[in-house]
Protein backbone atom coordinates (compact mmCIF):
# COMPACT_ATOMS: atom_id res chain seq x y z
CA UNK A 1 0.00 0.00 0.00
CA UNK A 2 1.85 3.42 -1.32
CA UNK A 3 1.49 6.71 1.28
CA UNK A 4 -1.53 7.88 -0.94
CA UNK A 5 -3.73 4.69 -0.22
CA UNK A 6 -2.58 4.59 3.14
CA UNK A 7 -3.86 8.23 3.43
CA UNK A 8 -7.16 7.32 1.61
CA UNK A 9 -8.28 4.68 4.42
CA UNK A 10 -6.86 7.15 6.89
CA UNK A 11 -9.24 9.39 5.96
CA UNK A 12 -11.94 7.07 5.33
CA UNK A 13 -11.56 5.84 8.67
CA UNK A 14 -11.50 8.95 10.53
CA UNK A 15 -14.72 9.70 8.55
CA UNK A 16 -15.82 6.61 9.50
CA UNK A 17 -15.80 7.15 13.09
CA UNK A 18 -16.88 10.52 12.95
CA UNK A 19 -20.15 9.30 11.10
CA UNK A 20 -20.40 6.33 12.96
CA UNK A 21 -20.10 8.49 16.25
CA UNK A 22 -22.24 11.14 15.43
CA UNK A 23 -24.95 9.14 13.83
CA UNK A 24 -27.09 7.69 16.79
CA UNK A 25 -26.04 10.83 19.00
CA UNK A 26 -28.21 13.12 16.30
CA UNK A 27 -30.09 11.34 13.97
CA UNK A 28 -33.93 10.53 15.38
CA UNK A 29 -35.70 7.80 14.75
CA UNK A 30 -39.15 8.47 12.73
CA UNK A 31 -41.27 7.53 14.92
CA UNK A 32 -39.90 9.22 17.68
CA UNK A 33 -41.87 11.59 19.04
CA UNK A 34 -41.05 15.33 18.19
CA UNK A 35 -41.27 16.97 21.52
CA UNK A 36 -42.22 14.63 24.26
CA UNK A 37 -42.79 16.94 26.91
CA UNK A 38 -45.19 18.81 24.80
CA UNK A 39 -48.01 17.17 27.21
CA UNK A 40 -48.88 16.08 30.20
CA UNK A 41 -51.75 13.77 29.59
CA UNK A 42 -52.21 9.99 28.93
CA UNK A 43 -54.18 8.03 26.25
CA UNK A 44 -58.04 7.39 27.48
CA UNK A 45 -58.70 3.92 27.17
CA UNK A 46 -61.93 2.04 28.96
CA UNK A 47 -64.33 3.42 30.95
CA UNK A 48 -66.81 2.38 33.97
CA UNK A 49 -64.62 3.68 37.16
CA UNK A 50 -62.28 6.03 37.76
CA UNK A 51 -58.93 3.94 36.04
CA UNK A 52 -59.49 5.43 33.01
CA UNK A 53 -61.81 7.51 29.90
CA UNK A 54 -63.06 6.68 26.97
CA UNK A 55 -62.95 7.37 22.92
CA UNK A 56 -66.10 6.37 21.51
CA UNK A 57 -67.26 7.85 17.69
CA UNK A 58 -69.80 8.13 16.04
CA UNK A 59 -72.06 10.02 17.81
CA UNK A 60 -72.86 9.46 21.85
CA UNK A 61 -75.28 9.21 24.38
CA UNK A 62 -75.52 9.42 27.71
CA UNK A 63 -78.26 8.35 30.00
CA UNK A 64 -80.69 10.40 32.09
CA UNK A 65 -79.23 13.46 30.19
CA UNK A 66 -81.09 16.95 29.92
CA UNK A 67 -81.57 17.67 26.18
CA UNK A 68 -81.28 20.94 27.44
CA UNK A 69 -77.72 20.68 29.03
CA UNK A 70 -74.83 21.97 27.21
CA UNK A 71 -74.46 17.82 26.83
CA UNK A 72 -77.66 17.30 25.60
CA UNK A 73 -77.38 19.85 23.00
CA UNK A 74 -73.98 18.58 21.90
CA UNK A 75 -74.61 14.54 21.87
CA UNK A 76 -78.16 16.25 19.52
CA UNK A 77 -75.79 18.41 17.62
CA UNK A 78 -73.61 15.60 16.35
CA UNK A 79 -75.48 12.35 16.70
CA UNK A 80 -75.14 11.75 13.24
CA UNK A 81 -71.42 12.70 12.72
CA UNK A 82 -69.22 9.81 11.72
CA UNK A 83 -66.06 11.58 12.16
CA UNK A 84 -66.88 12.96 15.27
CA UNK A 85 -64.62 12.24 18.64
CA UNK A 86 -65.97 12.06 22.26
CA UNK A 87 -63.90 11.27 25.07
CA UNK A 88 -65.45 10.88 28.68
CA UNK A 89 -62.61 11.37 31.30
CA UNK A 90 -63.03 10.64 34.94
CA UNK A 91 -62.57 13.93 36.80
CA UNK A 92 -60.02 11.86 38.99
CA UNK A 93 -58.58 8.57 38.42
CA UNK A 94 -57.58 6.55 41.13
CA UNK A 95 -54.57 3.87 41.77
CA UNK A 96 -55.46 2.12 45.26
CA UNK A 97 -56.83 3.45 48.65
CA UNK A 98 -54.35 6.61 48.49
CA UNK A 99 -56.16 7.82 45.40
CA UNK A 100 -59.72 6.96 46.48
CA UNK A 101 -59.23 9.12 49.34
CA UNK A 102 -57.52 11.80 47.29
CA UNK A 103 -60.16 11.71 44.63
CA UNK A 104 -63.08 11.58 47.20
CA UNK A 105 -63.87 15.16 45.78
CA UNK A 106 -64.94 14.13 42.41
CA UNK A 107 -67.72 11.60 44.16
CA UNK A 108 -68.44 14.17 46.36
CA UNK A 109 -69.63 16.88 43.44
CA UNK A 110 -72.03 14.34 41.90
CA UNK A 111 -75.60 14.08 44.25
CA UNK A 112 -75.56 10.12 43.42
CA UNK A 113 -72.68 9.31 45.90
CA UNK A 114 -72.08 6.26 43.99
CA UNK A 115 -71.42 8.18 40.91
CA UNK A 116 -68.64 9.23 39.20
CA UNK A 117 -68.13 12.69 38.18
CA UNK A 118 -66.67 12.77 34.35
CA UNK A 119 -65.73 15.17 32.10
CA UNK A 120 -66.64 14.96 28.70
CA UNK A 121 -64.76 16.50 25.60
CA UNK A 122 -65.57 16.89 21.79
CA UNK A 123 -63.82 17.25 18.37
CA UNK A 124 -65.41 17.21 15.07
CA UNK A 125 -62.52 15.05 13.42
CA UNK A 126 -59.04 13.36 14.68
CA UNK A 127 -57.22 16.29 14.24
CA UNK A 128 -58.84 18.82 15.95
CA UNK A 129 -58.25 19.83 19.13
CA UNK A 130 -60.66 18.77 22.13
CA UNK A 131 -62.97 21.12 23.70
CA UNK A 132 -64.62 20.08 27.21
CA UNK A 133 -68.54 20.09 26.03
CA UNK A 134 -69.55 19.35 29.84
CA UNK A 135 -68.75 17.41 33.33
CA UNK A 136 -71.47 14.66 33.94
CA UNK A 137 -72.30 12.31 36.86
CA UNK A 138 -72.67 8.73 35.78
CA UNK A 139 -73.45 6.02 38.37
CA UNK A 140 -71.82 2.39 38.19
CA UNK A 141 -74.33 0.89 35.43
CA UNK A 142 -74.97 4.54 33.55
CA UNK A 143 -72.50 4.11 30.85
CA UNK A 144 -71.88 6.22 27.49
CA UNK A 145 -72.63 4.43 24.73
CA UNK A 146 -71.83 5.58 21.18
CA UNK A 147 -74.42 5.25 18.44
CA UNK A 148 -72.34 2.17 16.71
CA UNK A 149 -72.28 -0.02 19.97
CA UNK A 150 -76.76 0.81 20.68
CA UNK A 151 -77.07 -0.29 17.03
CA UNK A 152 -75.26 -3.41 16.99
CA UNK A 153 -77.29 -4.31 20.18
CA UNK A 154 -80.16 -3.16 18.06
CA UNK A 155 -79.67 -5.19 15.55
CA UNK A 156 -79.43 -8.19 17.53
CA UNK A 157 -82.78 -7.63 19.09
CA UNK A 158 -84.14 -6.46 15.55
CA UNK A 159 -84.04 -9.22 13.81
CA UNK A 160 -86.58 -10.94 16.09
CA UNK A 161 -89.03 -8.57 16.04
CA UNK A 162 -88.90 -8.07 12.35
CA UNK A 163 -91.86 -10.67 10.95
CA UNK A 164 -91.67 -13.66 9.22
CA UNK A 165 -93.15 -13.78 5.42
CA UNK A 166 -96.21 -15.37 5.12
CA UNK A 167 -96.64 -16.17 1.48
CA UNK A 168 -99.50 -16.82 -0.22
CA UNK A 169 -101.00 -16.63 -4.25
CA UNK A 170 -104.18 -16.28 -5.47
CA UNK A 171 -105.84 -18.05 -7.53
CA UNK A 172 -106.00 -20.25 -3.76
CA UNK A 173 -106.19 -23.26 -6.42
CA UNK A 174 -103.27 -22.52 -8.75
CA UNK A 175 -102.27 -20.37 -11.06
CA UNK A 176 -103.60 -20.58 -15.20
CA UNK A 177 -101.11 -20.21 -17.87
CA UNK A 178 -100.46 -16.97 -19.00
CA UNK A 179 -102.60 -14.99 -16.76
CA UNK A 180 -100.69 -13.42 -13.49
CA UNK A 181 -100.50 -15.24 -10.84
CA UNK A 182 -100.88 -12.75 -7.59
CA UNK A 183 -98.56 -13.39 -4.43
CA UNK A 184 -98.30 -11.99 -1.23
CA UNK A 185 -95.59 -11.61 1.06
CA UNK A 186 -98.04 -11.51 3.87
CA UNK A 187 -95.91 -8.62 5.38
CA UNK A 188 -96.33 -4.68 5.63
CA UNK A 189 -94.68 -2.90 3.74
CA UNK A 190 -93.27 -0.96 7.01
CA UNK A 191 -92.76 -1.73 10.37
CA UNK A 192 -92.59 0.33 13.37
CA UNK A 193 -91.39 -1.34 16.49
CA UNK A 194 -92.62 -0.43 20.11
CA UNK A 195 -90.11 1.71 21.79
CA UNK A 196 -87.51 -0.54 23.72
CA UNK A 197 -84.65 0.15 26.20
CA UNK A 198 -81.12 -0.77 24.81
CA UNK A 199 -78.56 0.41 27.57
CA UNK A 200 -80.72 2.63 28.81
CA UNK A 201 -81.93 3.79 26.16
CA UNK A 202 -85.70 4.17 24.55
CA UNK A 203 -84.94 2.74 20.92
CA UNK A 204 -87.49 3.12 18.48
CA UNK A 205 -87.13 0.80 14.99
CA UNK A 206 -88.83 1.55 11.64
CA UNK A 207 -88.38 -1.18 9.07
CA UNK A 208 -88.86 -0.98 5.16
CA UNK A 209 -88.50 -3.93 2.65
CA UNK A 210 -87.44 -5.50 -0.33
CA UNK A 211 -88.93 -8.95 -1.42
CA UNK A 212 -87.35 -10.75 -4.01
CA UNK A 213 -89.47 -13.67 -5.27
CA UNK A 214 -88.04 -16.70 -7.18
CA UNK A 215 -91.68 -17.86 -9.17
CA UNK A 216 -89.75 -20.46 -10.78
CA UNK A 217 -86.11 -22.17 -11.35
CA UNK A 218 -83.93 -18.95 -12.32
CA UNK A 219 -86.73 -17.24 -12.40
CA UNK A 220 -86.26 -13.80 -9.77
CA UNK A 221 -88.09 -10.62 -9.65
CA UNK A 222 -87.46 -8.30 -6.81
CA UNK A 223 -90.74 -5.55 -5.75
CA UNK A 224 -90.68 -2.98 -3.22
CA UNK A 225 -93.96 -4.00 -1.96
CA UNK A 226 -95.02 -7.18 -0.60
CA UNK A 227 -97.63 -7.91 -2.70
CA UNK A 228 -101.49 -8.29 -1.73
CA UNK A 229 -104.81 -10.01 -2.67
CA UNK A 230 -107.02 -9.06 -5.48
CA UNK A 231 -107.27 -7.10 -7.28
CA UNK A 232 -103.70 -5.86 -5.56
CA UNK A 233 -101.67 -7.50 -8.56
CA UNK A 234 -98.32 -5.58 -7.60
CA UNK A 235 -96.82 -8.73 -7.21
CA UNK A 236 -97.69 -11.00 -10.03
CA UNK A 237 -96.12 -13.49 -12.54
CA UNK A 238 -97.61 -15.31 -15.69
CA UNK A 239 -96.22 -19.00 -15.93
CA UNK A 240 -96.24 -19.96 -19.98
CA UNK A 241 -96.99 -23.68 -19.19
CA UNK A 242 -98.47 -25.87 -16.62
CA UNK A 243 -96.62 -27.64 -13.64
CA UNK A 244 -95.68 -27.13 -9.88
CA UNK A 245 -93.92 -24.90 -9.37
CA UNK A 246 -91.61 -24.33 -5.93
CA UNK A 247 -91.71 -20.46 -5.28
CA UNK A 248 -89.97 -18.68 -2.16
CA UNK A 249 -89.46 -15.22 -1.46
CA UNK A 250 -86.52 -13.69 0.55
CA UNK A 251 -87.56 -10.33 2.49
CA UNK A 252 -84.99 -7.78 3.10
CA UNK A 253 -84.86 -5.46 6.01
CA UNK A 254 -83.40 -2.57 6.10
CA UNK A 255 -83.57 -0.67 9.52
CA UNK A 256 -83.22 3.08 11.04
CA UNK A 257 -83.58 3.16 14.47
CA UNK A 258 -83.50 6.58 17.25
CA UNK A 259 -82.26 6.80 20.20
CA UNK A 260 -83.81 8.80 23.46
CA UNK A 261 -85.90 10.27 20.26
CA UNK A 262 -82.16 10.93 18.39
CA UNK A 263 -82.06 9.89 14.92
CA UNK A 264 -82.59 8.49 12.39
CA UNK A 265 -79.31 6.10 12.61
CA UNK A 266 -78.69 3.11 10.39
CA UNK A 267 -79.12 -0.03 11.97
CA UNK A 268 -75.40 -1.56 11.02
CA UNK A 269 -74.18 -3.86 9.01
CA UNK A 270 -76.41 -5.63 6.30
CA UNK A 271 -79.82 -5.91 5.21
CA UNK A 272 -81.64 -8.26 7.50
CA UNK A 273 -82.65 -11.00 4.91
CA UNK A 274 -85.86 -14.03 6.16
CA UNK A 275 -86.63 -16.08 3.12
CA UNK A 276 -89.90 -18.47 2.78
CA UNK A 277 -90.91 -21.31 1.22
CA UNK A 278 -90.77 -22.98 -0.87
CA UNK A 279 -94.52 -23.04 -1.50
CA UNK A 280 -95.61 -25.26 -3.91
CA UNK A 281 -98.13 -23.82 -6.78
CA UNK A 282 -99.94 -25.65 -9.34
CA UNK A 283 -100.16 -24.34 -12.97
CA UNK A 284 -102.56 -25.41 -15.17
CA UNK A 285 -104.37 -24.91 -18.25
CA UNK A 286 -107.71 -22.81 -18.41
CA UNK A 287 -110.24 -24.90 -20.73
CA UNK A 288 -113.27 -23.25 -21.85
CA UNK A 289 -116.56 -24.99 -20.79
CA UNK A 290 -120.18 -24.26 -22.11
CA UNK A 291 -122.42 -23.40 -19.75
CA UNK A 292 -126.41 -23.94 -20.04
CA UNK A 293 -128.62 -21.42 -19.15
CA UNK B 1 12.64 19.02 4.73
CA UNK B 2 8.58 17.98 4.40
CA UNK B 3 7.57 15.93 1.30
CA UNK B 4 4.10 16.32 -0.44
CA UNK B 5 2.70 13.44 1.19
CA UNK B 6 2.79 15.34 4.71
CA UNK B 7 1.84 18.27 3.67
CA UNK B 8 -1.46 16.62 2.22
CA UNK B 9 -1.46 14.32 5.76
CA UNK B 10 -1.65 17.49 7.58
CA UNK B 11 -4.78 19.25 5.38
CA UNK B 12 -6.54 16.14 6.07
CA UNK B 13 -5.54 15.81 9.45
CA UNK B 14 -7.09 19.69 9.93
CA UNK B 15 -10.39 18.62 7.78
CA UNK B 16 -10.83 15.85 10.12
CA UNK B 17 -10.09 17.83 13.01
CA UNK B 18 -12.28 20.22 11.17
CA UNK B 19 -15.08 17.81 10.79
CA UNK B 20 -14.89 16.98 14.29
CA UNK B 21 -15.91 20.62 15.83
CA UNK B 22 -19.79 20.06 15.38
CA UNK B 23 -19.28 16.77 17.10
CA UNK B 24 -17.52 18.53 19.72
CA UNK B 25 -20.38 20.74 20.32
CA UNK B 26 -22.73 18.17 21.03
CA UNK B 27 -20.46 17.02 23.88
CA UNK B 28 -23.03 16.11 26.96
CA UNK B 29 -20.53 17.20 29.04
CA UNK B 30 -19.35 20.74 27.56
CA UNK B 31 -19.93 23.20 30.28
CA UNK B 32 -22.12 26.21 29.76
CA UNK B 33 -24.92 24.01 28.49
CA UNK B 34 -27.13 23.99 31.61
CA UNK B 35 -30.69 24.76 30.81
CA UNK B 36 -31.75 28.17 30.31
CA UNK B 37 -34.42 29.70 32.71
CA UNK B 38 -37.19 31.77 30.95
CA UNK B 39 -36.30 35.48 32.41
CA UNK B 40 -39.79 36.44 31.54
CA UNK B 41 -42.93 36.06 34.17
CA UNK B 42 -46.18 34.73 32.88
CA UNK B 43 -48.72 36.67 32.25
CA UNK B 44 -50.78 34.81 34.98
CA UNK B 45 -50.54 36.06 38.25
CA UNK B 46 -51.10 34.71 41.88
CA UNK B 47 -51.81 36.71 44.70
CA UNK B 48 -49.52 36.09 48.08
CA UNK B 49 -52.61 34.01 49.74
CA UNK B 50 -55.39 32.80 47.14
CA UNK B 51 -58.65 32.46 48.37
CA UNK B 52 -61.08 31.60 46.13
CA UNK B 53 -61.02 28.28 44.45
CA UNK B 54 -60.29 29.42 40.76
CA UNK B 55 -56.85 31.31 42.81
CA UNK B 56 -56.00 28.32 44.27
CA UNK B 57 -56.38 26.65 41.28
CA UNK B 58 -54.41 28.77 39.68
CA UNK B 59 -51.84 28.96 42.35
CA UNK B 60 -51.28 25.00 42.12
CA UNK B 61 -50.90 25.08 38.26
CA UNK B 62 -48.07 27.66 38.61
CA UNK B 63 -46.13 25.71 41.47
CA UNK B 64 -46.35 22.74 39.49
CA UNK B 65 -45.10 23.84 36.15
CA UNK B 66 -41.90 25.67 38.87
CA UNK B 67 -41.43 22.11 40.33
CA UNK B 68 -41.43 20.51 36.55
CA UNK B 69 -38.96 22.99 35.79
CA UNK B 70 -36.68 21.95 38.84
CA UNK B 71 -37.12 18.31 38.73
CA UNK B 72 -35.87 18.99 35.00
CA UNK B 73 -32.29 20.50 36.82
CA UNK B 74 -32.04 18.23 39.92
CA UNK B 75 -33.76 14.97 38.75
CA UNK B 76 -35.83 14.82 42.01
CA UNK B 77 -39.32 14.35 40.89
CA UNK B 78 -41.08 13.88 44.94
CA UNK B 79 -42.21 17.16 44.98
CA UNK B 80 -43.66 17.13 41.33
CA UNK B 81 -45.56 13.68 42.26
CA UNK B 82 -46.88 15.15 45.19
CA UNK B 83 -48.93 17.35 42.71
CA UNK B 84 -50.68 14.29 41.34
CA UNK B 85 -52.59 11.52 42.06
CA UNK B 86 -51.16 8.19 41.53
CA UNK B 87 -53.29 7.45 38.60
CA UNK B 88 -52.90 10.53 37.16
CA UNK B 89 -51.87 10.22 33.42
CA UNK B 90 -49.34 13.35 34.31
CA UNK B 91 -47.60 11.20 36.44
CA UNK B 92 -46.22 9.59 33.48
CA UNK B 93 -44.07 12.87 32.85
CA UNK B 94 -42.47 12.74 36.16
CA UNK B 95 -41.48 8.72 36.02
CA UNK B 96 -39.60 9.73 32.55
CA UNK B 97 -37.87 12.53 34.23
CA UNK B 98 -37.33 10.04 37.22
CA UNK B 99 -36.18 7.57 34.93
CA UNK B 100 -33.32 9.34 32.86
CA UNK B 101 -31.63 10.66 35.91
CA UNK B 102 -31.64 7.71 37.69
CA UNK B 103 -29.99 5.96 34.56
CA UNK B 104 -27.04 8.62 34.60
CA UNK B 105 -29.21 10.66 32.04
CA UNK B 106 -30.29 14.04 31.97
CA UNK B 107 -32.34 16.96 30.35
CA UNK B 108 -30.63 19.96 28.54
CA UNK B 109 -33.04 23.20 28.41
CA UNK B 110 -35.76 21.55 28.92
CA UNK B 111 -38.40 23.50 30.80
CA UNK B 112 -41.92 25.00 30.27
CA UNK B 113 -42.68 28.57 30.32
CA UNK B 114 -46.16 28.79 30.97
CA UNK B 115 -48.07 31.30 28.57
CA UNK B 116 -51.83 30.94 29.94
CA UNK B 117 -53.39 29.40 32.81
CA UNK B 118 -57.41 28.91 32.18
CA UNK B 119 -59.15 28.11 35.19
CA UNK B 120 -62.96 26.82 34.46
CA UNK B 121 -65.94 24.61 35.37
CA UNK B 122 -65.36 25.12 39.28
CA UNK B 123 -67.50 23.29 40.96
CA UNK B 124 -67.45 22.06 44.46
CA UNK B 125 -63.76 20.11 45.33
CA UNK B 126 -63.83 19.98 41.24
CA UNK B 127 -62.25 22.25 38.88
CA UNK B 128 -60.12 22.18 35.75
CA UNK B 129 -57.12 24.20 34.49
CA UNK B 130 -56.79 24.62 30.93
CA UNK B 131 -52.76 25.83 30.82
CA UNK B 132 -50.99 26.76 27.67
CA UNK B 133 -47.04 26.46 28.16
CA UNK B 134 -43.97 26.76 25.40
CA UNK B 135 -41.20 24.35 25.72
CA UNK B 136 -38.37 25.82 23.65
CA UNK B 137 -35.95 23.29 22.31
CA UNK B 138 -34.45 20.58 24.20
CA UNK B 139 -32.36 17.40 24.14
CA UNK B 140 -32.45 14.52 26.44
CA UNK B 141 -29.12 12.60 27.40
CA UNK B 142 -28.95 9.12 27.82
CA UNK B 143 -26.71 8.01 30.90
CA UNK B 144 -24.03 7.06 28.02
CA UNK B 145 -24.25 10.82 26.90
CA UNK B 146 -26.22 9.79 23.68
CA UNK B 147 -28.97 12.25 22.97
CA UNK B 148 -32.27 10.36 22.89
CA UNK B 149 -34.66 12.81 22.28
CA UNK B 150 -33.13 16.67 20.05
CA UNK B 151 -36.59 18.42 20.35
CA UNK B 152 -37.27 21.90 18.75
CA UNK B 153 -39.52 21.99 21.46
CA UNK B 154 -43.43 23.01 20.90
CA UNK B 155 -46.37 24.13 23.24
CA UNK B 156 -48.05 22.16 25.67
CA UNK B 157 -51.83 22.57 25.77
CA UNK B 158 -53.44 20.20 28.32
CA UNK B 159 -56.70 20.50 30.79
CA UNK B 160 -56.05 19.10 34.33
CA UNK B 161 -58.67 18.01 36.48
CA UNK B 162 -58.23 18.71 39.97
CA UNK B 163 -59.55 18.45 43.41
CA UNK B 164 -59.92 19.75 46.71
CA UNK B 165 -58.39 17.54 49.04
CA UNK B 166 -59.24 17.63 52.97
CA UNK B 167 -56.27 19.57 54.20
CA UNK B 168 -57.86 22.54 51.34
CA UNK B 169 -54.83 21.21 48.86
CA UNK B 170 -55.68 20.53 44.75
CA UNK B 171 -54.33 18.03 43.64
CA UNK B 172 -53.99 16.93 39.63
CA UNK B 173 -56.33 14.03 39.43
CA UNK B 174 -56.75 13.53 35.58
CA UNK B 175 -54.80 15.28 32.41
CA UNK B 176 -55.70 15.75 29.18
CA UNK B 177 -53.96 16.67 26.19
CA UNK B 178 -55.96 19.25 24.31
CA UNK B 179 -53.84 19.03 21.16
Amino acid sequence: MNDHARLITFIALVLGLLLAGLSPTTAQADDEPQCSLCGDGGAPTTVGDQGAGSVVTSGVQFPGVDADSALGKATSAHAGCSGCEWIISPACIANGAEDSSACMGATDACADPDAIRYRVYFRPSGTAPWRLVDSVCLGPGERPASVADVGELVRERVVNLLPSADPSFQPADGGIVNLPTIFSAGEPERVEIEPFDVLGFSVTVTATAQWEWTFDHGVTRTFDVPGGVYPDDSVSHEYASTGDRAVSVTTSWTATFTVDGQGPFAVPGPAITKTAGPLTVPVREARSQLVGG
Amino acid sequence: MRGPTGTVLLRYALVAGLLMVPACSDDPEKPGTLPTRSQSPTPTSTSASPDTPEEQIEATMQDYFASFNRAFETGDVSELRDFSTNGCPCRDSADRIARTVDSGGRFEGAEYRVKTIRVHDVEGNTGLAEVVAVVPPYKVFDGSGKVTEDSDGGELHTDYSLVKQSSGDWIIGNTLDLE
